[in-house]
Order: C-alpha cells, then sequence, then structure tokens
C-alpha cells in the first residue's frame, strides 16, 4: 500500500510486484505511479475531500487465464457441466452455483433437441511453440523498453488478448485455426506511460488496440486480422486506481482499467455507488463503458454512461483529449467533445481516466415479478410505465421462451414448494385464464429509501392491474436478477454440445416494438428454415424502458449437429436479423455497440455526411491510423 | 408455299441468337419452368369419401391446422366483429365521420356496426360439418374424382402457423371455393375465411349458411362510401393480423365466364398486402390454386352469357334446380393442383429485390410491386392449369369446324391421333398436360366426349358431330338482351362452338404468345424475313390490341417473349431433318387457327367502326349491340368463320383496349359512359390488323399426324423434363 502525496491511499496491484516472475517483462512502476497519480489530479483539477482505501487486489490478474477462461466467458471455475446426467453449476461465486439443475436438460432438449452425448470438446490451451511469432518492427521492443513499461511477447498473453465475446471469438479460441493476434502486449499504469506509448507508435508507426475487460460481443477488440504493422494490445487493467473521491459533489474520478465490480466493492466501502451495472460489469473496465456507449441494468435510476460521464481523457496521436477544466453539472459551449469519446470504441485513442458522478447507496432495495396473459400486454404495460415515468431501478420484460427458460433454470425444489409451484400454476391458468405457453413475465428491481419504494410499488402494481398483470412475488424477481451473471455461462455449456446460442440487441420507438419483435423471430426462424436448421430457439426481452422507446434484446440458439459451419450459418442469420431490425425502424445497437460484426451498417445509420464527419474527427486525430482497430467503418482492403 | 416460307425466315431469326444469348434463355426458361407438378403425385379425395362413412367422417374429431397461431383466443367471430369495431382505426374513422357530418358518435357506430354485421363471417364449426356432409354426398353423385395434388398440400400444412395464409385459387366455377374448403377439411386445416361477392348475401338461407362456412361479404365496388371502405379494409386487414384462419379470395375478381384467366384485380390485393408493407404480420405466404374441370358445371350458363342470352339472377331455388339437373349430367374429374406457396417477403426481396423498410414506407414502389404480385400469383395459377383430354379433342374439334366444317367429317380414330399429337407438343411447351398415350387416345377420347353428350356426339359411324340440339334458343327470344337479339339459327351453330371455344381458352394462355408470333411471321412478306426487333414490335403492338383479352403484363412482354421464342423453337424449328415438315406446318396451322376467332373478330370490330361517324357518341350497350349485329351479319354471309366473335367478351374486351390504345374517345356524360371514335386512329389499327388476319388455315391433318416421329422429339425436349415425361407416358 501506498499513500500518494496528495493523500489518496491505493494499493500496490498485484500486477505491479507480480511482474517480477515473468522473464520478458521489464518494470518500472515506482516512478511512474507518482506521474500517473499527480498528472492525473493535476489535470482533473479536482479538491479531494475523501480518503479511499482499497483492500483487495483487483479481481482479475495480469496472468487473466490464472482467474478467467482462456476460451470462454468468466471464471475459470465458474461452469455449466454435466453430473450424473444432470446440468449442474460449478463453483460458489453465483446463487445457483454447486447445485444441480434437474430441469434443464429436459427443457433444453425439448427446445433445441439437446443431447448431451453430442459432445465436441474445446483444443486444449495452444503450446508455446503453436502461437505465431509476433511481428516485431525494428526499434519497436527497444523503444518500449526504454520507457520502463511493462511488456510481454508471451503467447497466451497475447491470444487472451486478441478477442471479445463475440461467438465468433469464442469458436476460433475452441476449435478454429489460429489466427492473427497482437504481437506485444503492455501494460501502462497511468495516464503519462499512455502518452509515452502513443507517442512511439507515431513514432515507429505501429499499430495500438487498447484493451479493457475483453468483453466485447461487437468485434471491436479483436484483432485486425489483414494489419501487416506491429499490434500492440494495450492492456488498460493496471490503470485500475480511484484517483479520488469527492463526497460533497458526488463524483469520482478513477483510471480507465478499473473493472465494475472492483470500482463497485470500493465504493460501497464509502457507502457509494455508481449505479451502473451492464450485464458485463464483473469484467469490463470503465474505460470500455465509455467507449462502446455502455447501459447499465438501474439506468432509470443512475443513468447510462453518458449520464454518468463528467469527464473523460482520451490520448490520441495528436494530443490528449479533454472536455473542460471543471466539474460542471452541464455547460452550453459548443458541441459537446465528451461524445467523440463516448462511443469512438478505440479507434481515436486510448481513454485512460474518467470522472463519474455517483450516488449514497440506496437504504433500501426489493425485487418484484408481474405475471402478464401474453408479451403484448407486457409490453402496453411497459409503455404506460414509460408514460408515466414510474419506472423502479430496473424493469425488464421476458418472452414465454425465456419465462420458460428461467423456470428451467430453478433448483430441485422441495416437497412443499413443488405443491406451491403447482398451487401458483393452476391459480394462474384456472382462475386468471392465462395460457402457460403464452405467459410473459416481468421483473422488477425497487431502490430507495422504504417509503420511496413502498410508494413506487404501488404505482407498478397499480398499472399493471390495468394491463391484466398479476403480482407474481418477490422470489421470482430476484431469481430473474441474479440469473443475469450466469445466462453468460449457458453459451460455453451449449458450444460444447453443438448448440449454437447467442443474443444481439437494439432500441426501438414504442409504437414499432411489438412490430419489430414478432418480424425478428419470424426472420430467424425463416433464416433457420432456408438453412435446413431445425428447432431454433428464438426469444425476447425488452430489457430497458425510455420516453420514446425500449431496448430489446433477442436470443438465438439452434443445433448444429450434423451442420457443418455453424459460425457462418449464425453470421448468416444475424445478418439477416439485423437488417429486419432495420426495416423496422431498429436500431444497429442499442449498447453492444458497432465494433467490426455491426461495421457494414454504420454508414446507413449515420448518414453520407455523418460518415465523412467521423472521417474528419478520425484524420484530425489519429491521421497514420495507428488506432487502426477496424471499428465503426469497414476499411478498405 | 407461304408456310415454307415462313419456315425459314423463321429459322434464320431464331439462328440470329448467338449462342451466348442463347444460354441465356435456356436458364431463363429453366427458372420460370412452367409447371413443377407432377402429374403421377395426383391423388383423388373422393376415393376414400366412397370407402367410409361420410357421417363418421364429417363428424370425427380433428384439430385443424391454424394459419397463424395466435396467442389469443379467436374461436367467437363476434368477439372478433367487436375487436374490429373496437380498433384504432374504426375509433378514428366514427371521430371524424361524426365531426364531418355533424352526427353523433353513437350513430356513426351503429351504421359501422350494421356494416360488420354485413360483412362479417359467423364461423360455426356444427353447421360447417352439416353442410359438409351435404356437400360429400351431391359432389360424389356430381364428379368422378377430385384430384389433388397431395404431396404438395402436405408440405404447405406443414409450414403453416408461422404467419398468415392466403389462398387464392382460379375461379372458373362456384364449385371452387366449396372445393377448397372440402379439400382443407379432408386435410385438416382450418376452413379459410372466404371474400364472397354480395349476390350469395341475398340469397335466402345460403347467405347466412355460408357466413357460418367462414363466408365473409364484400361489395362489388365500394364507390365513394368511404365508412364502409375503411371498416371492410379494416375487417379483412384484423383477419390477417389477429386472426388465424387461412383467408381465401378470388384474385381474378369474379368467375371466369370465358374460362381464361383475368387480369388481376388489386383492390382486395392491396388491402391483403398493406399489414405486410406496415410490418403488422411478418409475412404473407401466397397458394395460387389452379382448378380444372373436366366439365365445367356452368358451361351453358357461361356459353349463354358470352352470346348476351339473359342470365337468370342467383337465387336459392335456381341453385336447387341446378341441384336436380346436375343429376343428369356426367361431370368428369375436378383437378385441383396447388402451387409452389410464395412467401410475399421473399417475392419483393428476392424477386423484387427490394429493401424492407416498414418505417419509410415508399407508396409508389408499393403499388407497382402489388401489380407485379398480382400477375405473378395469376402466372402461378395459369402455370399450374390442368390440360385434360377435353382440352385437346376441344381444340382438335375446333380446329377442324373452322377448317373443314363443310367438308369431311372428323373421325374418332383421326382426332384421338390428333389429341395425343397435341398432349405431347404441350407437354413439351411446358404445361401441364394429362398424359394421352397413343393406344389408349381412342378410348380417353371417347370418354370425354360422353362428359359433353350435350355439345359433342359420336355417330354409328365414329363420326365426331357438334350437337346442335342441345340448346333452344325459343326460351330465351323473349327476355331482355345484354347485346343484339340472335337469330336463331346462329344461335343454335354458335351455341356448341362457344361451349367448346371454352376449352380451348382454357389453354390459351399457354399458346397465345407463339401463336402471335407465329401468325406475325406467317403474314411476313415475299422476303419471309424479320429481325428480332421489328418481331418483337409487331408481337407489342398484337399485345397491346388483346391485353385484355389475355393476361399480359406489359414489364414482362420481353421475357414473354423469348420464353415463346424458345418454345417455339423446340417444337417446330429445328435444323436437320430431323423433324419432318409436316409436323411444322401442321402445328403452324393450328397455332394461327387458334388466334383466329381473336383477329378475325377484332378486324370486323374495326371494320365496323370504321363506318361509324366521329361525331357520332354511343353508349357501351348501343355499340356492342351494333358491333355483335354487324357480326351476325358476317358470319351469315360467310366473310366469318367463327361464331365465338359473337362473344360480348370478345367485343368488350376490344372496345376497352381500343379506347386504352386512344382510338376510342371514352367520356362520361351526366354520369353514363359514352364513346366516339377517333376516325384515323381506326384506319391505322384497321390496317395493321389486316396484314396479320386471313382465314382459317387448312392442312390436312389426317396425313402425317399418325406417324409422328417420336425420336425426333426426343431430341427436342431434352432440355425440358416436362416435355420427356410427357413423351414417355406416350412411349
Amino acid at each position: 500500500m501506498k499513500t500518494s502525496k496528495d493523500g489518496v491511499i491505493t494499493h500496490m496491484c498485484s500486477g505491479r510486484t507480480d511482474s517480477k516472475d515473468e522473464d520478458s517483462v521489464s518494470e518500472n512502476s515506482a516512478a511512474a505511479d507518482k506521474n500517473g497519480l499527480a498528472g492525473g489530479v493535476a489535470c482533473l483539477s479536482a479538491t479531494n475531500n475523501g480518503n479511499i482505501i482499497q483492500k483487495r487486489p483487483p479481481t482479475v490478474t495480469k496472468k487473466r487465464i490464472d482467474v478467467l477462461k482462456w476460451n470462454g466467458w468468466g471464471y475459470n471455475d465458474s461452469q455449466f457441466l454435466m453430473k450424473n446426467d444432470m446440468a449442474y453449476f460449478s463453483g460458489r461465486r453465483y446463487p445457483i452455483g454447486d447445485m444441480h439443475l434437474p430441469f434443464l436438460v429436459q427443457w433444453a432438449k425439448d427446445s433445441v433437441k439437446f443431447d448431451p452425448k453430442n459432445n465436441i470438446p474445446s483444443r486444449t490451451l495452444p503450446s508455446p511453440d503453436e502461437y505465431p511469432k509476433p511481428i516485431i518492427q525494428s526499434g519497436v521492443l527497444e523503444s518500449i523498453k526504454s520507457t520502463g513499461i511493462e511488456y510481454s511477447l508471451d503467447g497466451v498473453d497475447r491470444l487472451v488478448r486478441a478477442h471479445g465475446q463475440t461467438l465468433e471469438d469464442i469458436y476460433m479460441l475452441r476449435n478454429g485455426p489460429m489466427p492473427r493476434i497482437p504481437d506485444l502486449v503492455v501494460w501502462p499504469v497511468c495516464h503519462e506511460q499512455v502518452e509515452k506509448l502513443v507517442e512511439l507508435a507515431s513514432e515507429h508507426n505501429f499499430v495500438i488496440v487498447p484493451y479493457g475487460g475483453g468483453t466485447s460481443v461487437s468485434g471491436a477488440v479483436t484483432t485486425p486480422q489483414h494489419e501487416s504493422r506491429t499490434i500492440v494490445a494495450l492492456d488498460t487493467s493496471q490503470m485500475n486506481r480511484i484517483l479520488w473521491v469527492d463526497k460533497e459533489n458526488l463524483t469520482i474520478c478513477c483510471e480507465a482499467g478499473m473493472i465494475g465490480q472492483d470500482l463497485e466493492r470500493a465504493l460501497h466501502e464509502q457507502g457509494l455507488t455508481t449505479g451502473h451495472e451492464p450485464d458485463s460489469y464483473e469484467f469490463s473496465s470503465v474505460g470500455g463503458w465509455v467507449a462502446t456507449r455502455a447501459s447499465g441494468m438501474k439506468k432509470n435510476t443512475y443513468g447510462n454512461i453518458e449520464d454518468l460521464l463528467v469527464q473523460a481523457k482520451m490520448v490520441s496521436p495528436q494530443g490528449t483529449l479533454v472536455k473542460g477544466l471543471s466539474h460542471v453539472p452541464r455547460s452550453s459551449i459548443g458541441p459537446d467533445f465528451n461524445h467523440v469519446i463516448l462511443g469512438s470504441e478505440g479507434t481515436l485513442g486510448v481513454i485512460t481516466e474518467v470522472v463519474l458522478k455517483v450516488r449514497p447507496l440506496p437504504p433500501c432495495r426489493k425485487y418484484g415479478s408481474i405475471v402478464f396473459p401474453d408479451f403484448e400486454s407486457g409490453v402496453k404495460f411497459m409503455r404506460e410505465v414509460a408514460k408515466q415515468r414510474i419506472q423502479p431501478s430496473s424493469i425488464r420484460l421476458v418472452d414465454n421462451e425465456q419465462f420458460q427458460f428461467g423456470l428451467a433454470l430453478r433448483a430441485a425444489p422441495t416437497m412443499f414448494g413443488a405443491v406451491m409451484d403447482h398451487i401458483k400454476r393452476s391459480y394462474l391458468t384456472v382462475f386468471k385464464g392465462f395460457r402457460w405457453n403464452s405467459i410473459a413475465v416481468t421483473t422488477l428491481l425497487f431502490e430507495g429509501t422504504k417509503e420511496d419504494v413502498a410508494a413506487q410499488e404501488r404505482k407498478i402494481y397499480t398499472t399493471a392491474e390495468q394491463f391484466k398483470g398479476v403480482a407474481a412475488g418477490e422470489k421470482n424477481g430476484e431469481r430473474g436478477y441474479t440469473l443475469t451473471f450466469v445466462i453468460a455461462y449457458l453459451r460455453d455449456f451449449a458450444i460444447e454440445h453443438f448448440i449454437i446460442a447467442e443474443s444481439f440487441e437494439t432500441s426501438v420507438p414504442w409504437d414499432k416494438t411489438l412490430m419489430l419483435c414478432r418480424n425478428v423471430k419470424h426472420c430467424i426462424n425463416e433464416e433457420c428454415k432456408a438453412l435446413g436448421i431445425e428447432h431454433p430457439l428464438v426469444s425476447c426481452r425488452v430489457t430497458q424502458t425510455y420516453d420514446i422507446g425500449c431496448c430489446v434484446y433477442f436470443y438465438f440458439a439452434f443445433n448444429w449437429l450434423g451442420k457443418s459451419e455453424p459460425v457462418q450459418a449464425f453470421e448468416r442469420i444475424e445478418e439477416a436479423a439485423r437488417d429486419m431490425i432495420i426495416a423496422c425502424g431498429g436500431s444497429l445497437s442499442h449498447h453492444h455497440g458497432v465494433g467490426k460484426i455491426r461495421a457494414r451498417w454504420y454508414p446507413s445509420q449515420v448518414s453520407a455526411l455523418g460518415v465523412e464527419l467521423y472521417k474528419a474527427t478520425k484524420q484530425r486525430l489519429d491521421p497514420a491510423n495507428i488506432f487502426a482497430t477496424g471499428n465503426l467503418l469497414t476499411p478498405k482492403l | 408455299m407461304v408456310t415454307t416460307e415462313w419456315t425459314h425466315s423463321l429459322t434464320s431469326s431464331i439462328t440470329a441468337i448467338s449462342s451466348g444469348e442463347m444460354a441465356v434463355l435456356i436458364e431463363g426458361i429453366s427458372m420460370s419452368k412452367d409447371s413443377d407438378v407432377n402429374f403421377s403425385s395426383f391423388i383423388n379425395v373422393l376415393d376414400e369419401r366412397r370407402r367410409s362413412s361420410d357421417f363418421m367422417w364429417m363428424s370425427r374429431e380433428m384439430n385443424p391446422v391454424k394459419s397463424y397461431r395466435q396467442n389469443h383466443d379467436t374461436s367467437n367471430p363476434y368477439k372478433f366483429q367487436y375487436d374490429v369495431l373496437k380498433s384504432r382505426k374504426i375509433k378514428k374513422l366514427i371521430e371524424e365521420v361524426s365531426k364531418q357530418q355533424n352526427t353523433p358518435e353513437s350513430q356513426v357506430e351503429k351504421r359501422v356496426i350494421d356494416l360488420l354485421k354485413e360483412i362479417g363471417h359467423a364461423r360455426d364449426p356444427a353447421t360447417l360439418r352439416l353442410v359438409g356432409l351435404c356437400f360429400v354426398k351431391a359432389v360424389k353423385k356430381i364428379f368422378d374424382g377430385i384430384y389433388v395434388n397431395e404431396d404438395r398440400l402436405l408440405k404447405i400444412k406443414q409450414n403453416m402457423g408461422s404467419n398468415p395464409v392466403v389462398f387464392v385459387p382460379s375461379h372458373r366455377s362456384y364449385f371452387d371455393f366449396c372445393i377448397m374448403s372440402f379439400i382443407t377439411f379432408s386435410y385438416e386445416i382450418e376452413t379459410p375465411c372466404i371474400a364472397a361477392g354480395m349476390d350469395f348475401m341475398s340469397m335466402f338461407l345460403m347467405g347466412e349458411i355460408l357466413r357460418k362456412c367462414n363466408a365473409f361479404y364484400m361489395r362489388r365496388s365500394f364507390g365513394d362510401d368511404q365508412i364502409y371502405r375503411t371498416v371492410f379494409q379494416e375487417y379483412v386487414q384484423h383477419l390477417l393480423i389477429a386472426g388465424d384462419l387461412p383467408f381465401e379470395f378470388f384474385i381474378e375478381g369474379t368467375r371466369s365466364r370465358s374460362s381464361k384467366s383475368l387480369p388481376p384485380k388489386f383492390g382486395l390485393l392491396t388491402m391483403l398486402l398493406e399489414p405486410f408493407f406496415l410490418g403488422e404480420v411478418p409475412d404473407i405466404t401466397f397458394l395460387p390454386v389452379s382448378f380444372t374441370y373436366d366439365h365445367i358445371v356452368e358451361e351453358g350458363l357461361f356459353a349463354r352469357e358470352l352470346l348476351g342470352v339473359p342470365k337468370p339472377k342467383e337465387s336459392t331455388s335456381s341453385l336447387l334446380k341446378a341441384i336436380n339437373l346436375i343429376n343428369e349430367v356426367h361431370y368428369g374429374n375436378c383437378y385441383v393442383v396447388f402451387g409452389e406457396p410464395i412467401s410475399f417477403r421473399k417475392y419483393i426481396t428476392e424477386n423484387l429485390a427490394s429493401k424492407l423498410n416498414f418505417v419509410h414506407r415508399n407508396p409508389s414502389q408499393e403499388t407497382s410491386q402489388t401489380v407485379d404480385f398480382g400477375h405473378h400469383i395469376v402466372g402461378s395459377q395459369q402455370k399450374n392449369m390442368l390440360i385434360t383430354s377435353f382440352h385437346l379433342l376441344s381444340i382438335v374439334v375446333g380446329n377442324h369446324q373452322l377448317v373443314d366444317a363443310a367438308g369431311k367429317s372428323l373421325q374418332v380414330e383421326q382426332a384421338s391421333k390428333d389429341v395425343a399429337w397435341l398432349s405431347a407438343v404441350l407437354s413439351a411447351f411446358g404445361a401441364l398436360v394429362q398424359p394421352v398415350p397413343h393406344r389408349h387416345a381412342a378410348a380417353i377420347v371417347m370418354d370425354a366426349v360422353k362428359q359433353h353428350s350435350s355439345v359433342l356426339t359420336v355417330n354409328e359411324a365414329g363420326t365426331l358431330q357438334l350437337a346442335t340440339s342441345a340448346f333452344d334458343p325459343s326460351k330465351f327470344t323473349a327476355c331482355s338482351w345484354k347485346g343484339h337479339q340472335l337469330q336463331e339459327d346462329v344461335l343454335r351453330t354458335a351455341y356448341p362452338m362457344v361451349v367448346l371455344q371454352l376449352y380451348i381458352n382454357h389453354c390459351l394462355h399457354f399458346l397465345v404468345s407463339p401463336a402471335i408470333i407465329t401468325v406475325i411471321m406467317q403474314h411476313l412478306g415475299e422476303d419471309g424475313r424479320i429481325t428480332k426487333h421489328e418481331l418483337f414490335e409487331k408481337y407489342k403492338f398484337v399485345c397491346s390490341l388483346m391485353t385484355h383479352e389475355f393476361v399480359f403484363f406489359r414489364p414482362w412482354a420481353e421475357k414473354t417473349f423469348e420464353d415463346s421464342l424458345l418454345k417455339l423453337e423446340l417444337v417446330s424449328i429445328v435444323e436437320g431433318d430431323n423433324l419432318r415438315l409436316g409436323n411444322h406446318r401442321k402445328l403452324q396451322a393450328l397455332l394461327c387457327n387458334l388466334l383466329y376467332p381473336f383477329t378475325s373478330g377484332y378486324l370486323t370490330i374495326c371494320r365496323c367502326l370504321q363506318t361509324l361517324d366521329e361525331k357520332d357518341l354511343w353508349s357501351e350497350k348501343q355499340l356492342m349491340t351494333t358491333l355483335q349485329a354487324k357480326i351476325e351479319g358476317e358470319l351469315r354471309s360467310g366473310n366469318l368463320q367463327h361464331p365465338y366473335c359473337l362473344s360480348l367478351d370478345l367485343i368488350s374486351s376490344c372496345i376497352a383496349s381500343l379506347t386504352v390504345k386512344g382510338v376510342l374517345n371514352r367520356s362520361r356524360v351526366n354520369g353514363t359512359v359514352q364513346y366516339s371514335v377517333k376516325r384515323d386512329d381506326i384506319n391505322q389499327v384497321t390496317s395493321e390488323l389486316e396484314c396479320l388476319t386471313v382465314g382459317p388455315i387448312k392442312y390436312p391433318f389426317d396425313k402425317d399426324s399418325g406417324s409422328l416421329d417420336l425420336d425426333a422429339y426426343k431430341a427436342l425436349s431434352v432440355s425440358d423434363s416436362v416435355a420427356v415425361e410427357g413423351l414417355s407416358s406416350k412411349l
């Protein structure tokens, strides 16, 4: 632990100490620390009236594979497995951890013809000589060494930073051929080191791909395959300090590499929270949120990243872009350059430091759920909630397929529980006239004081009655939210058994919502039919509500046993679905970003002049295309 | 000698097409391969009905397949009407109308409710089963068989559920929709909601019974009634969007009295497609269904109507009488061919290569897509029209009557040979033809004649004769005629020929384009040569003149033209000596003669128009009567040979085309339509038409069709699997 001259206490992160064990890594952290801190504070010029004590080391270490899977999502110790012919979730990190899930297999058999016997194992972690030899332009290594910034040429280090979490990425890792991967990984520890690196890149004309949490599902961090220059993966994970906390104005400044759960944990100790909770928040970084325009589950209370962001620093080859000198609530000073940084997807520079709004931790938190006879009534209800602006922190609507899926993820019920389940089910189907296979469910999360929560609940449940909604209890709501973080693990389990499962999202005006859901589902089914894929599972949910529309998430899965090239099939389906989304008036993306896999639609979304404007910005900030990530605009080959 | 000259010229014009173009053409034809239905896949659905109890069958428990699965309960038709009443559009309509007319909303609402009651179907499965039972009993008496291409239907059924399904049958008889419902019931598909004409509604009892069998009613014309239009449209769209029953409508708008396909009507189609353009349904599957009857039950009615003999009003009592009559006649088979389902979404994204956009709509593009699609559906129906032995026989007999009426009589043996020959030729043309093997030809022909004893008989000497006694015109002389009151003797001879022409018309869509080209080539001068471009120009002229006679869709003219050239090349022009010259001439003569009633009829009309004063104004009825009288005169004097020229359908089609061409001036005076002639233009059209019209071409049919060179045909049809099939059955 180390106290800075400004009184901010930070920890010595493990990355800075354990690197001694690695041969290929040079280190020179002390000086950098000091610079970074001083620089950060000076630049962002805030008064600092709080002390931060971050006791824990960061969750994700520099050697990522010690904690995280190299070929899939999340922690090494957490995954779905088959155990005694039953699905089982390992580890104890999640609510369903170390539990048998007796209904899951049957559900999967029914919906996607899952068969536990069909197994397609992943390759093992490649041995050191299997990685492509790094392409290192002359002088690059020497100059990086001279800065004292840690780096690595190790194959595993490079491979794990060559990809995000798209299906293509994961399939490549598990069974595909070895692609182009970064040639070098660097771990700057502060803003100044990043500036130094970007300077070197301009000098030696190498490529920098910023890498934060690696959770991108747009191909944005995936290594550009046709780049001949040296590609340096700039891992921001060692820039993970909270630089200051301003409890008076409720703002904090943190470095961009900090991942969500570490930030929240540290803030909770101070009785604060950002309230930003994207589904990836366990692993995604603050810089990544800004660069992709992330959205959190509880945006109704706290806002999306663009609402939370007060200021961001971005290092571009032409200098550091930072807006304003003081942290004001809003301003009218021409176009807001924060919005050049927001959504830049690593194409303009590296985000290094970020000032965010924070809120006091809410004293009361309560879940809830409402059952609707069908998805349509659910959507009408959501629209009404948005119209009245009575959203709780989170409100989501899942369709029948996901409702059934949620049930499938139950643990074995007790005798009493089974009886109760039966009674509840009968109540809905017999007394309320609901059809079991058309029911849709809204899950709710209320936050605030006890009184606030009670008032919110009252409003929500009365409104729901107008749409034939029936309150279905806290338990169901809570399950819905706790499963959020587990669902991402399911894809790896599925892929191991010949099932491709993926999700994509969009935002759409209210009056087009039902039309879009219906047409996209139909489109996916038809596309699957055309590809000879039987029994695709298509499901959707409304995850966010706004005044004028909502965010819709689609999930789909299909069994590709007996077919070849599942990734191509998937891409064809996703492309058709995206065309359909756009035809129905939906957006290219609500919060996943454009990246590489949606770049072909970008021009039609922002207009030709918009593209020119973006290009002009890129030309001004990065004329030599150091940040040649290939995101947003498909590069001309 | 003219014909040989002509053969050469056609050959040379065809060979003028480079081999590269040829490849493209062939590819084009394989893409637009005519019928993809296999004759052997037909199943007679009545077979099963003759084996087991109708009552048990009708009352069986079943779980019919829905066309578009919905999450809500759809079983109550009155709830459905209520939902329409409460829909956003109707609410808005009521508000607007009440404001506009300054009447209270409740009063407007009452009007809407009345309209909904007038339109609405009243699905009642019990009634449907009862009606079905009666229908099955009757239909087994009337028809020998109802044949269905079952494999296609089962596939369609399997794919139902994810979006609305619209059956689009061709309309040749009132039996069409009854049989459709019977088939859907047989195959456990939900009974479609059928758009029916108002004339049914006014029938005692039947109106309500049909409602219970899922019929809903549509006025023939909407006029300026904004309320009716909106209510009807909302009703129809609600059926698609929120209903789960298949939809059924007749794109031709009415029963085709002439048995030709009618040009598509776009009113209802536009209404059906709108929910798709709005994104309210993800797709609409259209199922073209082609009905073919060995013997159209209403043939006599149609023939009389074409000639202008007054038509009795449809009423329940006349229907019962008709049912009684049915017992005495033998009606053969009905063939119901289900075409390839057409996904509208795929049609516009793939065939028309347009990008979907439900938010920023493009009305003019939507209109052109609707028009295009309407023609596509009619085209798909045409492709799968079955040509049966009687259709072939009608062509043969009709041709014989035209060229040899006074001369030699037509022997059954000779007719059989020609029918077999024609079957092979049409197969090669890509039509779906009943195979007529040579050795069974005579039996098949005899059977066909038996079904049509009212118009065609065979005497002891084995001679085919038109029956002239079947029709007693004296009954009608007192009634008010639609056109000119025809002479009795003319009627007697015309009637059987017009009936035969109905069956010829049924096949004409396959032959009309090749026939036009043949006629044009036939009339080339001494030189006998024509460039492809010139040929196409002339072809387009004839098409434009007959655009109301046959379904020609202008944007497809070039493709149709190229396809026809290719077909002609396949069957009549081949380099080398594989084909006997005799065969060419025979087909050429036949094609020209097929077009003869139309070209000669049109020419007569034009000549008659030439004699009219430019200043005179004519009402439509006056004009038709005058023209029909003139044609009757020409027939009696022997200048015209074919009595089908008397057809009011032909005359009104001609008037309509001439109006479109601007030759006739159409104006509305005090609400009635009036015509006047433009002398210069009519002179020009007449002279162009004169160049194309001569008398029927005689060709000694009995000479060589018996010794048909089958090897030659085999060589021809390699590129055409349909043809090979037709031939192999002949071998």
